[in-house]
């Protein structure tokens, strides 16, 4: 979004915010209010829209596809998230036409980056390899519906939430013809003469306590924020983005990505200190997110939620 | 049909040989892992043409070029505009990642408010990639701006280093990388000491992100000296 702010503008934005004091009234570490809902696209497996600041929107949707794979090339098991991230022409005219694909390919390589280790902190994502040559692929579609600022971080909640919304189908193997091997859908039978396709099928859901969170930890004058709204952002002197995963048992953090992205420079001790501050900022949202998950109350499905 | 000549002057004795069939050997046993693989940096590569770089960690190689800054007819802003043609990278999600994070790194280094309704074009080629393609790009660039004459801040180095267990590991290869902890792409400005870009991945404990940043600022400032011979030598051939 662009914003046209004036010098004197943005000399009173940076001493406030070096006072700690944003012009919205919130501090440096406050975040804006969160809305995040889930199910809330009936044609996908798992979906969730977020909104930050009621100004930022953003629509994340998983679509599942079994996919065979061949064993030889690729003997290791492989991480299964795919990000694709779509801006819309709605959220910034800068966007329309192809404006926004490779600004989308940069953000999904990020959270790539940060997921690349996901076998290790989602523990039963592993049971997505169904059988050798057979994987559960995870597509996770984001769009931008509207852009007030720090989009990743509305990002990343949207996919935690896509991904602890995805039911994924349980399957069972039998040996086939060839060596090979075929996939059917469990549908678990509780007696009576009903037909196959009435049986629901038995779905199970992952572990998402511990999925890292990216965040943008900003440098505007000699102050770190979190969550720049656009005026904000137009005074940014250099700009972090931050992954880190929580480990909630130990009270353990893992950094999974920083990049230090749209130019800036930045001395080595602001560097520490915003991780430091993502990391303050980590904890506070994974506790908001973990009760907002739970308490969380479902959708029925088949409604949008823009109806 | 005539032949033409090509203009590439690495004279083939600077570089340094590694036969391709080594790269599967471990070289962490005969290297130390505070050391960089053999390298060689080439300030001016095209002799006609201003502005171009060349860097080698190992078996990786990349080639830089700069051209502009020019007028395009259509950018009309009061700073130069910098586009970015990066070759020879196939994995599009590498190839996004290593594109946004060069494009961050340069434009924080030229004075572009000094070249107004001017394009500054890049182009990169990764020649061959044995880990670290990213820190050697960065390097390359840094040479081909050396040369350029583009106002820039200063002199930009980067370094490569990965974590495993408890050991940091220097500019590794790709048969060097496996089975890491987490790494970093560190680079910096080192006369104004402050970091251009910075990307890590894998998963590292939060606790030792200072020492592995700390670990690659000093591999970084272990290649200022190189950088400034490959400069100076360049100055002295123009002479």
């Amino acid at each position: 979004m662009e914003v046209q702010i004036s010098d004197d503008e943005k000399l009173f934005l940076i001493h406030g915010v070096e006072s700690d004091l944003r012009n919205d009234g919130r501090s440096c570490e406050d975040f804006r209010p969160m809305i995040l809902e889930r199910g809330v696209l009936s044609g996908t497996n798992g979906s969730c829209r977020v909104q930050l600041g009621q100004t930022t929107d953003v629509l994340a949707g998983i679509k599942l596809e079994l996919e065979s794979f061949d064993t030889i090339a690729y003997p290791k098991p492989r991480q299964p998230i795919y990000f694709h991230v779509d801006f819309t022409a709605n959220a910034s005219t800068q966007f329309a036409g192809k404006g926004g694909d490779q600004y989308g390919e940069e953000v999904a390589a990020a959270f790539h980056a940060a997921y690349s280790r996901s076998l290790d902190f989602i523990p039963n994502l592993s049971k997505t390899l169904v059988a050798e040559g057979y994987r559960w692929k995870i597509n996770m579609d984001v769009s931008i519906l509207q852009w007030a600022g720090s989009f990743p971080d509305a990002i990343s909640l949207a996919v935690i939430g896509a991904l602890s919304d995805l039911e994924i189908p349980e399957v069972e193997v039998a040996p086939d013809d060839g060596g090979k091997v075929s996939v059917v859908l469990k549908r678990p039978r509780h007696g009576g003469n009903m037909r196959d396709e009435e049986v629901p099928v038995e779905m199970w859901k992952l572990d998402v306590t511990k999925c890292p969170l990216l965040l943008t930890v900003s440098k505007i004058g000699t102050a770190n924020l979190v969550d720049c709204c656009p005026e904000e952002e137009s005074c940014i002197r250099a700009q972090l983005l931050v992954g880190i995963s929580q480990n909630p048992e130990e009270e353990k953090y893992d950094v999974t990505c920083v990049k230090q992205l749209g130019g800036g420079l930045l001395e080595m001790e602001s560097v520490l200190e915003m991780i430091e501050l993502a990391q303050k900022a980590t904890k506070g949202i994974y506790e908001a997110l973990a009760k907002r998950l739970k308490t969380e109350e479902r959708r029925k499905p088949g409604h949008s939620f823009l109806l | 049909m005539p032949t033409i000549r090509s203009n590439l002057s690495i004279p083939l004795n600077e570089l340094s040989r590694i036969a391709d069939d080594q790269k599967e050997v471990d070289q962490t046993k005969q290297r130390d892992s505070s050391k960089f693989r053999p390298l060689c940096v080439k300030c001016g590569v095209f002799g006609t043409q201003d502005g171009s770089g060349y860097a080698e960690f190992g078996n990786t190689r990349v080639l830089a070029q700069i051209f502009g800054p020019d007028g395009d007819g259509k950018w009309e802003d009061s700073y130069a505009k910098i586009t970015l043609n990066l070759k020879g990278v196939e994995d599009e999600t590498k190839l996004a990642e290593y594109r946004a994070e060069i494009i961050s790194c340069i434009s924080s280094v030229i004075f572009v408010q000094k070249y107004p309704g001017k394009v500054i074009d890049i182009e990169i080629t990764v020649i061959s990639d044995d880990g670290g393609a990213l820190s050697t790009a960065l390097t390359a660039v840094s040479l081909a701006l050396a040369h350029s004459g583009i106002e820039h801040v200063g002199l930009t180095t980067s370094a490569h280093v990965v974590l495993r267990n408890d050991e940091y590991i220097t500019d590794p290869s790709t048969s060097e990388s496996e089975g890491v902890i987490g790494g970093v792409t560190f680079s910096f400005v080192p006369n104004l000491g402050q970091s251009t870009g910075i990307n890590l991945y894998g998963r590292v404990p939060i606790e030792n992100v200072k020492n592995l940043l700390e670990f690659a600022r000093q591999k970084a400032i272990s290649l200022v000296p190189v950088i400034h011979k490959a400069i100076v030598k360049s100055v002295d051939e123009m002479k």
